[in-house]
Formats: C-alpha cells, structure tokens, sequence
C-alpha cells in the first residue's frame, strides 16, 4: 500500500490528484454514513421492525398488567359521615389462612434440570438463572453448553411461560441453541425435572424478533395456559450483539392438537 | 379480655380509604389481618356475618369489594353485633388495595387500621418487602444480620416499604437506636419473593409474651425483563452481515486513500 500510494504522490498535477482525493473523499463519506447506519439500525432496512413470523401462533401477553401509581397511605379522619349506601355485603365466601411467619410454608414447585430435543440431538443441562440488574437483562449461564431457566418466571408446567434460554455461540463455540432456529411445528421437546418427572411438549410455533421488537410480556407471562419459550439469538451481527432473537414456543403434548397454539 | 373490650366499646372511627383509581379496575381488593393476641373474632361488613372464628394471626381475603361505604364490626367470636368490640367505617376506591388491622396498639389498646398496599409494579428481580409496626411495642430499627438497616424508627402504626433484590434475608428487630446485639426479635430467615409486596406485621404484646411476625402476600407484581443475551457473535448463523463488512472496508480504504493524497498535496 506504502508503494503503490508513492507512485501516485507526482505532485505536479495537482487538479488530478485534487479531484481524485475529492471523489475518495465523497466515496468514503458515503460508505461511511451507510456503515454507521448499519450498526445503528443493523443494516437491514430498519431491524428494528423485523419479527419474522416463522410458523404457528406465538403467546401474546394476556394480562397488560397496567402500572398502577402507588397509593397514599389511607387517612383516618373523624368526620361527618354521609349514609353509607346500599352496598350488598360480600358473600361469605371468604379465603381465609394463618398468617403467621412460622407456618409459612414456601411453595414447594418441581424444577428442571435437563432439556432433551431429539431432532437437533440436544441434551442439555438446565440451570436456574435470574435477572442481571446491571445490564438489565436475563441471566444466561455462562457454559455455552447449558441452558438456563428463569427461576422468575412459570416452572415448566405451571401457569404461564417457562422460559428457558441458552447461547447460539459464545466465544466460538457452538451454544446449546445453535440449531434451535431449525425446529419445526410438531417436533418434540423433553423437560426433566427434578422430581424425576418427564414433561412432553410439542413446538407451535417459531419467531425471529428484532431485539427491541421481543414481545417480553408475553414471553415472560406469568399466568395463562402453560408453554415453553426456548430463546436465542439470531439474526446479523452488528458487530457487537445479534439483531434478533429466536424463540420456539412449545405446548405440552396433546394440548397443541385440540388448541390453535399458544392463545 | 376485659380490658380489650373496655378499650374497645368507646371506639367508632370512620375509616376513609383514598386511593389513585386505577382507571381498568373496577372495585376494591380488601384483606383482613387479625392481630389481637388472646380473641377469636367475628367480623361483619354492612351488617352480615362475613368471617366467623377468625383467629389471631389469620389473614382473611382478598374480598373483592365494589366501590362504596362500608360499615365494619368485629365481635368475640358468636357475639350478637350489638356488642361489637370494634366498629369502623370504610369508603373504598376502585383500584384500592388495602388491608384492614385489627390491633394492639403501643400501649396495648385494641384498634382498627388500614393500610393501603403498594401494588406499583416491581422491577425484574426485584421483590418489595412492607414492615408494618402493629404491635404494642415501642419504635423499632429492622436490621439485617450484619447491622444494615431496613427500617429506622418505625413506630406503630407505620409502615416502611423498601424494594429489594429478591432473596432471603437474615434480619431482626431491635429497639430504636439498637444494634444487632439488641436484637429482640431475630434473626430470623425472611425471604422476599419476586414480583411480590410481602408485607410483615408485627403483632401482638412484646412485653407480654404474644408478639407473633404475620405475613400477607401481594403477588402478581413482577415485570419481565427487557432482553435476554444469548450470543458472543463468533459462530453462528448471520455473523458479521456481509454488508456491513464490505462497506467498512471501503470506507476505511478510501477514508485512507484520500488523506493520503490531500496530505501529499500539501507537501
């Protein structure tokens, strides 16, 4: 490069060399301008309204769950009172139990601990994982070879979504959810649990979201009709993370055929 | 006994509940916290019998009540209304969550409280943790087992709300200005579950033996996490898009190439 850029240095045609600095110049502004775009909207005509619909129906989110203000604390007041109006009472059916701390007892739930898909020829171990405050995001294990459960969240066969997530790829190795973009509606999907239970479920549904496009209510729905969303990531790199995400939605054997999928 | 209905016969409070109406709830969702040490209680709202042989340290609902007034009376268990030991008047507020108390207190007089319950949602990981003085006692510090405070200075009949990471926690209760070598009450495991208000009362008499902790769970808080970090980008599928790469290298040839020459040409 050295060389070849000493060959053109002859100086003494200026408005050549002018003009072709200039028309490099204008190239690389260009080039430039397209490459910054690219990392900051993925290069892809705008990722960040991308969800692929793949196959099936995917969960949407069943309780909006609006954000309530907090409420001030109520006041005692020692004024008028107006005549209360005719409010039937409650019926009596009222829930009642022992609120004392020492029979408290948590609730005791079954928890997986190994994820088999024969179709990729995945077995898997399963890890509980939580929330990571500092970059606000889900836990993932840091083993590219396990797949972590959000202990958050349903545990698979509860109310809800059971979210179980793992690495396409980390450090150039291949994650437990390499091929998961390869499930097809109907494959089968193998959640052990730790009461040596073996749940059957049976994929619905495929989605490849742009990242800011995740639908997280509903993936991480903490009620409803159970399934599973196994999540990884997909789509381009931009160099610093994938643009999407992939999630395969499960539902448990045999209620995939008498339900359109997950509502 | 005698003297909790001596001190009880000459209440009659009116109890107003306020609330930001959340526009989507229609109602109230009320619950009923038992904390008079030694009483099995019935309570009746507007009149009806609505808990019979409610126990100390029982928690009753949530009943889910239309907006309205309400009259509420709590008799011994069996009694006739007519000799109600406590009587209160509620005004609820669609969207209101609250919990009716019945308790001692600081000097150990019987009343009514309500407490309106925080139900703002709670971040991913995170659950809210309601210490709640109800008890005849004196103010008190709640302490993690390594001195952390939780609540300075609370004193019956106050609250103090502190969201935190979900977890279990080993904390005790000192008196104001302790230290944990002051623990009355404690350490004890308390575990603050996700997405959830867990509120603890303290009830009952410390001096007199009855003090009890008594927890009432307000669930169904959480909030999901907003991204889930599945990839390093070495390997798989898309990689670096081709794009992206290619025009990269053109710039930077040209970027290069250009400066080169301008720079020559100043020479």
């Amino acid at each position: 490069m050295a060389a070849s850029l000493a060959r053109l240095r002859p100086s003494r045609k200026l408005p050549s060399v002018r003009l072709v600095a200039a028309v490099l110049g204008i190239i690389s502004a260009i080039a430039l301008g397209i490459a910054v775009a690219g990392l900051v909207d993925g290069g892809d005509g705008g990722v960040s309204s991308r969800v692929v619909e793949e196959f099936g129906d995917a969960p949407v989110a069943v309780t909006p769950a609006p954000a309530s203000s907090p409420l001030p604390p109520p006041q005692v007041t020692g004024g008028e009172l107006a005549a209360p109006p005719a409010v039937p009472a409650p019926a009596a059916a009222v829930p009642v139990r022992s609120g004392r701390i020492g029979e408290l007892s948590a609730a005791i739930r079954a928890e997986p601990v190994r994820l088999e898909i024969a179709g990729l020829g995945l077995a898997a171990p399963v890890g509980s994982v939580g929330y990571d405050a500092r970059r606000r995001e889900m836990e993932v294990p840091r083993s590219p070879g396990e797949v972590g459960w959000y202990r958050f969240g349903a545990s698979p066969g509860q109310p809800g979504s059971a979210v179980l997530a793992a690495h396409v790829d980390f450090n150039g190795v291949a994650g437990a959810f390499y091929d998961l973009h390869q499930l097809e509606a109907g494959d089968a999907v193998v959640v052990l649990m730790d009461d040596g239970s073996r749940q059957r479920w049976e994929v619905v549904a495929r989605r490849q979201y742009g990242k800011e496009l995740l639908p997280t209510d509903a993936i991480f729905a903490r009620d409803g009709d159970p399934f599973l969303a196994l999540i990884t990531c997909g789509g381009p790199f931009d160099g610093r993370r994938y643009e999407d995400n992939v999630v395969v939605f499960a539902r448990p054997e045999g209620a995939a055929a008498t339900e359109p999928g997950p509502a | 006994m005698r003297k909790f209905i001596v001190a009880a016969a000459s209440m009659a409070m009116l109890l107003a509940f306020t609330g930001v109406a959340s526009a989507q709830e229609s109602g109230a969702q009320v619950s009923v916290v038992h904390g008079v040490p030694g009483l099995t209680v019935d309570v009746y709202v507007n009149g009806e019998s609505t808990l019979t042989n409610f126990e100390p340290g029982d928690v009753a609902g949530p009943l889910t009540l239309p907006a309205g007034s309400y009259e509420l009376a709590v008799t011994a268990a069996g009694d006739t209304i007519d000799n109600a030991v406590l009587t209160a008047t509620a005004d609820v507020t669609d969207g209101l969550n609250a919990s009716v108390v019945a308790h001692l207190l600081e000097d150990g007089t019987p009343t009514l409280t309500v407490f309106a319950n925080d139900t703002s949602s709670i971040g991913p990981g995170n659950g809210r943790l309601t210490a709640r003085h109800t008890a005849a006692a004196p103010a008190v510090d709640i302490l993690l087992a390594d001195g952390t405070p939780v609540a300075t200075n609370l004193s019956n009949p106050n609250e103090a709300i502190s969201n935190v990471l979900a977890n279990t926690y080993s904390a005790g209760i000192a008196p104001a200005g302790g230290t944990v070598d002051d623990f009355v009450v404690g350490p004890i495991d308390l575990e603050v579950p996700e997405g959830t208000n867990r509120i603890v009362y303290a009830i009952g008499d410390l001096a007199g033996g009855s003090f009890d902790l008594v927890i009432q769970d307000v669930a169904g808080l959480g909030t999901a996490p907003a991204a889930v970090p599945t990839g390093s980008g070495d390997l798989a599928g898309g990689g670096l898009s081709p794009w992206f790469v290619a025009l990269a290298i053109a710039a930077a040839l040209a970027l290069g190439v250009s400066s080169r020459l301008a720079f020559a040409r100043n020479r």
